[in-house]
Formats: C-alpha cells, sequence, structure tokens
C-alpha cells in the first residue's frame, strides 16, 4: 500500500510538475500577447532530451545531477498532499528544507564540475540569494513552530481545519506574505532568477548541460517547485483533504507567482540580499516576535 | 588495576617519555608517529573501559593542603576525552607519513606527545588544579608547534600564547577565588557549595571562566587568535587545534554551565524567556560568533582561514546550545562538539592533503583536483556535508537538537543566528569545493596524484564515522544522555533509530532510506536512457569562439579569485575586532612595555635619582 501511495505521489509530483511549468509558459505569453506553445509542451520537451545524445564532464558531473533528482523525490515523499500522506508523519519541517539543500547541493557540484566559469558564478549568485531569502522564510516558520509547538507540516495543516478563517493566511498574514516572496526565490522565479540569467551569464549552472542531463534537471525544477508549493498550501491555505481541490490550490498559488513575476524585472545578485534582509527579514522578525509574545504560557 | 589509575598513569607515563619519542623522531619519524598512534588507541581502549564507571573516588596526591592532582570519570569528560583522543590517533596516522613536509619533524612529535599526555589530564581532571595544569600544559606545547611551520607563524603562535596566557590567568585567578572562600578546587565538591555562595560571587565565577573558556573555543569576542594561528599553524596541526583544541574552551564553558549548576546558581538573577540573564548573555556570545565566524569565513582567500573562520562559527553554536542548559540544548551542544571535531579534522586533513601535494591552500592557485585526489575529495565533500547541516550527515542531528531548543524556548535572536550561520555555512563550505577541486585545472597541477594510503586511511575513517552517526545517532547520543541524567537534565529520549524532540520527532535511519531510493530511482531514470560521451574540462560552452588564452592556461578560465564579491561588497567596510585589539590594546600594551623597559635599562642614572627622590618625599609626606 505504502509502495503504491509512493507512486502516487511521485507521478503526482512530476506529472503535476511538469504541467505547473506548461501552465507557467502559457501564462507569460499571454501576459506578453503571445500566443505560447500548448500546456502539455514541457512533456514533450523532456520526453525528447531524454531521447538525445548528452556530453558529460565526469564522475560528479554525473553524480550531482543523480543527486539533485533522488534528493527531491525523496523530499517529496515527506510532502502530504490532500489525502496522500506517504511518510507525512515524520514529515519534519526542518528535515524538508534541508533534505531540498542535498538536492541543490548536488546540482551545484553537478554544474561547476562542468569547468565552465558561468556555472560557478551561477552557483555563486544561488547560494548568495539563497542566503537573502531563506533567512526570512526560516524566521517566519520559527516563529510558527513556536506558535503550534510542532514542526510537522501535517500537524500545521491539521490546526487550521474548519472554515476559511481559521487558514494561517489570516491568522498569520504577515509571515504569509514573507513567505510567499521567499517562495520566488526558492522556484527561481523573476526577480530572484539572477542564477540563470540567461542573457548575462549563459543560463549560469545550466550552461553545460544537454540530453538526459538537463531532462533530469527540468524534472527536478518541476518537482522543487511542487514541493516548495505543496508546504506553502499545507502551512498557509490549510492543506486541503481532496486530492483534487489540494492540486486546485497549488495551481492557483504558482499561477499568482506566475502572474506577479512575469512583470518584474530581475534583481541584481547583491540586491537579491539587500532587499530581503531589509523588507521581508523585518516583517519576519516582527512575525515571529508577535507569534512568540502571544504564545508564551 | 584501579581505572583512575589508568588515567593518571597514561598521562604521566607519556609526558616521562616524549623525551624519549623525541629520540625516536631522530631516529625515524614514522616509528614516533606510529607509536603514538598507538598510544592514543590504547588510551581509547582504556577509556572504553571505564565508560559506565562514573565519579569513583579518585586516586590523588596532594600538593598543598587540599589541593590535588586528582582525576575522575563523570560522562561529559568521558566523552569529551574519548573524542580528543580519537581524533588525536587519526592525526598521529596521517603524520607518519605527512611528517616529511614538517620543518622540524622530531620537535612536531615531541610536543604531540605532550598534548597527547595533557588531553586525558585535562578532560578527567577530578578538580580544577588539574585542569588548570594541563590547560597550560597544553598552551605551551601547542605555542611551539604552531611556531615551527614558517616565518609567519612565528607572529601567530605568539597571539596564540599571549590569548591563551591571558585565558589561563582568568582560570587561575578564579581557581585563588575558589580556593579563599571553600577551601577546595575539587570539581564535585565545588557543585555541591557553590549554590550557597552568594550570587555577585557566583556571578563573578561565571564570568571568569566564560573569559577563559571564550577564549580557548575561539568564540566572539575572543575568537581573534584563530584566523592567524589555524592559518599559519602545521596543517597537520591546524586539524588537532580545530578539531580539538578549540574543544578545550568548550569543556571549560560546559563546566560554566553544566557540571556547576549555573540555572540554579542564577535562579534569582533576572530571567529573559526563562533563561538566567548570564546564561541568556552567553547565548547570545554565542550566537554573534555565529554571525561573525560565517561573514568573515565567506570573504577569506586561504581554504585553511575560510575552516578557521567556520571553527568560530561552530564553537559559537557549541557556546550557544552549553548556555542554554535545556534537555535539548545540552544533547545538541555536546553532539556538535563530536559534529565539529570530526568535520575539522575531516576538513583540515583534506587541505593539509591538499597542500601536501600542490605546496598551497589558497584557492584561486588551484582547481580540478577532483579527478586527480578522489579520496580527499570525498572526505571534504562528506565534511562539509555535516559542517553545513545536511541530512544524512551527523552535522544535521546536532543542528535539528538545537533549533530544538532555541524555538521551543522562543529566542527569535538565538533561532536567528542558528539560521544564518546555517545558511551562510553553504556559502563558504562551497567556495573551495569548487575552486580546489572543481574548475579548470591549471597546467602545473596536471600531474599531481593521490596522497599514500596512510594519509588516506585517517581520512577514510573520518568520513565513514561522520556517515555513520549521521545514519544512527543514537550510539553517540547514548553517552550524552547519560551525561544529561548524570548531572540532572532531562534527557534526551531517542530509540535506535529515531529522535524525539520538543516539536516532533526524525526517524534518522528513515530519511537516510528515502534519500537512498531517491537516488537509486534518479539513477535508474538516468542510466535508461543514452550513454553520454566523455569530454574533456576544456570543451566548453564559449559562446562560439575559443581564445586561444584559455588552452594555454587553463587557470584563466577558472571562476575561483573574490568567489563570493557581491556579497563581501556588502559589508565591505565592517569593523574589525582583530584591528581594534592589535591597535588599540596591542599598541597601547606596547607603549607601557617600552615604558616600563626605559626604567630598567636605561644608562642614564639620573632617573633612579628622580624616582628615589620623589618617593621619599612621597613617603614623608605620606607618614
Amino acid at each position: 500500500m505504502k509502495i503504491l501511495e509512493s507512486a502516487a505521489v511521485i507521478i503526482t509530483g512530476i506529472v503535476f510538475g511538469l504541467f505547473l511549468l506548461g501552465v507557467q509558459r502559457k501564462l507569460v505569453a499571454r501576459v506578453q500577447r503571445r500566443y505560447g506553445p500548448p500546456i502539455w509542451q514541457q512533456f514533450i520537451d523532456v520526453a525528447k532530451l531524454f531521447s538525445k545524445s548528452s556530453i558529460s564532464h565526469g564522475f560528479v558531473f554525473d553524480m550531482g545531477v543523480m543527486m539533485a533528482l533522488g534528493g527531491t523525490i525523496a523530499t517529496l515523499l515527506f510532502v502530504p498532499i490532500g489525502k496522500l500522506q506517504v511518510l507525512s508523519m515524520s514529515g519534519d519541517f526542518i528535515v524538508v528544507v534541508y533534505l531540498m539543500a542535498v538536492a541543490s547541493l548536488g546540482m551545484a557540484m553537478s554544474a561547476v564540475n562542468s569547468g565552465n566559469p558561468n556555472a560557478s558564478i551561477g552557483v555563486m549568485r544561488a547560494l548568495t540569494q539563497m542566503f537573502g531569502y531563506e533567512l526570512p522564510y526560516l524566521m517566519v516558520m520559527m516563529g510558527m513552530m513556536f506558535a503550534y509547538r510542532t514542526s510537522s507540516i501535517l500537524g500545521m495543516a491539521q490546526v487550521q481545519q474548519g472554515g476559511i478563517l481559521n487558514w494561517n493566511l489570516f491568522r498569520v498574514p504577515i509571515g504569509a506574505i514573507v513567505v510567499f516572496i521567499s517562495m520566488f526565490g526558492i522556484s527561481g522565479k523573476k526577480p530572484f532568477d539572477t542564477p540563470i540569467a540567461p542573457a548575462e551569464i549563459a543560463s549560469g549552472p545550466m550552461v553545460e548541460y544537454s540530453g538526459k542531463f538537463l531532462g533530469s534537471l527540468t524534472l527536478m525544477h518541476a518537482l522543487v517547485i511542487f514541493v516548495d508549493i505543496s508546504i506553502f498550501v499545507n502551512v498557509f491555505l490549510g492543506g486541503a483533504s481532496n486530492y483534487w481541490f489540494f492540486l486546485l490550490k497549488v495551481l492557483a498559488v504558482f499561477s499568482l507567482m506566475v502572474l506577479i513575476s512575469s512583470v518584474i524585472p530581475r534583481f541584481r545578485v547583491e540586491q537579491v540580499v539587500t532587499f530581503s534582509w531589509k523588507w521581508p527579514l523585518f516583517f519576519a522578525v516582527i512575525q515571529s516576535v508577535i507569534l512568540v509574545a502571544m504564545g508564551v504560557r | 588495576m584501579c581505572p583512575f589509575g589508568t588515567i593518571s598513569s597514561f598521562s604521566f607515563s607519556l609526558l616521562i617519555i616524549s623525551p624519549l619519542i623525541y629520540l625516536l623522531a631522530r631516529f625515524d619519524r614514522r616509528w614516533a608517529s606510529a607509536f603514538l598512534a598507538l598510544a592514543s588507541g590504547l588510551g581509547l581502549y582504556k577509556l572504553a573501559t571505564m565508560y559506565g564507571e562514573w565519579g569513583l573516588p579518585s586516586q590523588s596526591f596532594e600538593i598543598i593542603p587540599n589541593v590535588t592532582i586528582s582525576f575522575t570519570n563523570s560522562p561529559i569528560q568521558w566523552y569529551f576525552a574519548f573524542i580528543g583522543l580519537g581524533i588525536m590517533l587519526t592525526i598521529f596516522l596521517f603524520e607518519i607519513s605527512w611528517l616529511s613536509k614538517s620543518r622540524t619533524p622530531s620537535a612536531h612529535i615531541f610536543f604531540e606527545a605532550v598534548i597527547l599526555a595533557s588531553l586525558p589530564g585535562f578532560f578527567m581532571a577530578g578538580d580544577l588544579m588539574t585542569l588548570y595544569i594541563f590547560f597550560e600544559l597544553m598552551s605551551w606545547a601547542a605555542f611551539f608547534i604552531v611556531s615551527q611551520a614558517s616565518e609567519k607563524s612565528e607572529k601567530a603562535a605568539r597571539t596564540f600564547i599571549a590569548m591563551n596566557t591571558t585565558g589561563a590567568m582568568a582560570l587561575l585567578y578564579v581557581l585563588f577565588l575558589l580556593y579563599t572562600r571553600f577551601s577546595t578546587l575539587n570539581i564535585e565538591e565545588l557543585r555541591t557549595l557553590l549554590p550557597s555562595a552568594g550570587a555577585g560571587f557566583n556571578l563573578i565565577i561565571f564570568a571568569l571562566f566564560v573569559f577563559s573558556g571564550l577564549i580557548k573555543a575561539g568564540s566572539f569576542p575572543l575568537h581573534t587568535w584563530l584566523r592567524k594561528t589555524h592559518g599559519n599553524a602545521p596543517d597537520s596541526f591546524s586539524a588537532v587545534l580545530s578539531g580539538y583544541l578549540i574543544k578545550y574552551g568548550s569543556f571549560v564553558v560546559a563546566v560554566t554551565t553544566v557540571i556547576f549548576p549555573s540555572l540554579l546558581l542564577f535562579s534569582n538573577a533576572p530571567h529573559f524567556m526563562g533563561l538566567p540573564l548570564p546564561n541568556y548573555i552567553l547565548a547570545v556570545l554565542g550566537g554573534v560568533s555565529i554571525i561573525v565566524g560565517t561573514l568573515m569565513a565567506i570573504k577569506q582567500q586561504d581554504a585553511k582561514m575560510l575552516i578557521a573562520y567556520s571553527s568560530v562559527s561552530h564553537a559559537g553554536y557549541i557556546v550557544m546550545a552549553l548556555a542554554m542548559v535545556s534537555s535539548y540544548s545540552v544533547a545538541g551542544g555536546l553532539l556538535h562538539v563530536l559534529v565539529h571535531a570530526l568535520a575539522a579534522a575531516g576538513m583540515f586533513l583534506s587541505m593539509a592533503a591538499v597542500k601536501y601535494r600542490t605546496g598551497t591552500t589558497n584557492m584561486s592557485e588551484l582547481g580540478g583536483l577532483v579527478d586527480r585526489m578522489p579520496v580527499t575529495f570525498a572526505t571534504y565533500l562528506i565534511s562539509i556535508i555535516s559542517t553545513a547541516g545536511i541530512p544524512p550527515m551527523v552535522g544535521f542531528v546536532s543542528k535539528w537538537l538545537i533549533y530544538q531548543s532555541t524555538i521551543t524556548g522562543g529566542f527569535i535572536f538565538l533561532s536567528f543566528a542558528a539560521f544564518f550561520g546555517s545558511i551562510g555555512s553553504f556559502l563558504y563550505v562551497f567556495r573551495p569545493l569548487a575552486t580546489v577541486f572543481f574548475g579548470q585545472r591549471p597546467k602545473r597541477l596536471e600531474n599531481v596524484r593521490e596522497v599514500p594510503f596512510i594519509m588516506q586511511l585517517p581520512m577514510i575513517i573520518i568520513s565513514a564515522l561522520t556517515v555513520i552517526f549521521g545514519v544512527l545517532p543514537s550510539i553517540a547520543l547514548k553517552p550524552i544522555a547519560e551525561a544529561e541524567r548524570y548531572y540532572g537534565i532531562k534527557p534526551v529520549s531517542f530509540s535506535f533509530s529515531e529522535i524525539r524532540g520538543a516539536l516532533g520527532s526524525w526517524n534518522s535511519v528513515l530519511v537516510f532510506f528515502v534519500f537512498m531510493l531517491g537516488f537509486i530511482m534518479a539513477a535508474v531514470i538516468f542510466y535508461l536512457a543514452r550513454k553520454s560521451v566523455r569530454v574533456g574540462l576544456l570543451e566548453n560552452y564559449t559562446a562560439g569562439e575559443i581564445p586561444r588564452e584559455i588552452i594555454n592556461s587553463p587557470e584563466l578560465y577558472h571562476y575561483a579569485h573574490n568567489f563570493y564579491r557581491p556579497v563581501e561588497r556588502l559589508y565591505e567596510h565592517h569593523p574589525s575586532l582583530e584591528d581594534f585589539y592589535e591597535t588599540a590594546l596591542g599598541e597601547n600594551l606596547k607603549k607601557f612595555g617600552v615604558f616600563l623597559k626605559t626604567l630598567f635599562y636605561n644608562h642614564r642614572l639620573d632617573w633612579y635619582l628622580y624616582v628615589s627622590i620623589l618617593t621619599i618625599l612621597f613617603l614623608w609626606w605620606l607618614l
């Protein structure tokens, strides 16, 4: 049973993640008054990439890509998706956040091992902006974990049951906005897309990938977006008891993100850090002070 | 045989035969190093047999009334000593081969024998006098080792000894205070006597202890010796310094907060979020240490100095956790001692291996060593995953435990500092990985080989332990829980595979296997697709044109210099504590010294005349 559920979760993640990327392309196109590719374009792209030949720069180049995809698949299993709760009983928020880091480390290692300085610069930028956006995110979550006395993602989803007004989006509004902003960074959306920046550093970490490498990393990107928004939906939008309803919430949040990011220009890399530490961090600390002050027993 | 006899005899016999070790090293340095490895192995075995026999009356001999040299065995002390001997064992194995690069191998090995002798003596000390004596012995021996590496390291060694002696003097002053008050220095007796003393007295004791502890631990605001000393010490000794000697300071902090019941002592002091103010201030200092260490590590150009600042940051974690004295924080702090001992030893040994083959640790002069030195690379990789606190390595477990404590306590600044150090560590640990092991390989490093097997062995041991403790942290938590029980703190609750925290539980075995499962699935997807073509490092995307300079000198095509320039720019003009100590304190002290010197070595005798006349006049007026 667990095996079937795990398979269902992984397939959901991959299929729905790729679907989200397709939606993104379509939405951006419509904002720019283009027609855009069909929504299933991303599936075609991944299938094509896996069928093409590719080049490798060595053992770590291969292993890092496997670590990246494997780490995200592992993370996915700890996140509750509606009623599909494979390992979410032990889905500790801190564990999930750090498991995601394994995946990022794998990708960073692999990219830098290509020997292309554009990749190194891209990874440097990714790590730098991570320093910016992760801090406010974790500070808000610190307040939430303190207030609810749990670090379980499922536990936080369960306390919000019974009506929309119980959602943390309304109970913890400042924190919800801060985490929403941080999610742009985690999923690499504008204005936080300095690591990719095609016009400046030739797609940064992606510069040397081809064929199945690029295919694996597209899958990873789709999964990261799905995991990331799933956490947001569980923690701030009350999770969902219904599988389809959950996916709908994920789609809604993602569409909002895409619409916002498609009209914002890119930050310069240190602007990401100064911005994140000026406003989101400030509000995150205020939010956690409020939560701690309310929650002290 | 009495178990405590073994510890004292281990220390003293090693001290007595250390000149013989020097002679042995003159004869053949490899045998001397192997002998010391064997000795530390023997010490480890003795310690292992002593597990569980806590607090038996110790063997002692009096030096002045009520002041003895005595040894005792309690869980915390056992834990620190065990890790220390383990680290020393790996270092001695490493040095069997490494010593050929040392400028003065015989002296190096002689002083390391002294350090090995001081180690169980310090950690198993039954009273503060023993603690102080071995503390001084260690500082003295370390001073000579540090000064041996190069011309530059003499200055580093002077900074080291100046700060450590200041710390030792603070410790000695505490000893005087305690002895005049209680006429005993026995740690167990002081534990029961201290609560009867006033809060003011206890605060002074606490402050002085913390002062000497922070110096030795390399924690803010007294961390300034770490960069120079770790950066300029002999390469393998940097691993001892960071992996183990700064834990002497962590131990002093543990004595102050955990062994002496600081929560009880300050129960009448003002509290912040349920923590007595002295403890909270200490924890905040630990937090600042994390932030300062992280920011400074990011901007270092030399790999060894970078790791030195990462040690500042990790010392901060340990100090912060031990200062909070809760069930999870003490467990996390003590586990972090193990984590950092392994990680720092792993990182410094891999950098020592790199320097052994290439002659430098300046990151912008290296590159692309992953194909040439795979074991060194793997050691460094595993150590940094642990340093950054990423599962499935042991570094995650200790950070997870520390978070349990900062979050449930509602400490906003401390949580912030802990997160800051954790995310910042991704940045600084990645830099040597990207610049030393990855990227383009300079032409002159084309023929670099992996280090000999005897140097790989300790690195493999350290990596294996990092993974094993990460998957099964319960092995390491067993003595820690024992220690907590012994000192009346609620022991952390765990089973074979699961640790139960205040906010939830996490199953290390499950996480490891799920990660492996994900990895296997990814590998299956990867290998089912078409096989890729292997190409060289220089076959890169260069926007359509391959400049000839790149082919002739690949290092031009290696992004390594000023790696984190955009971040550094944000705090370029930061005030430097190191400069402050050097100019404001150091220069003024020097002036004072020069002034004193003129008094004694002045050939103008009229000075003495003036001073004598003034003194006589002064006395005449006074009487």
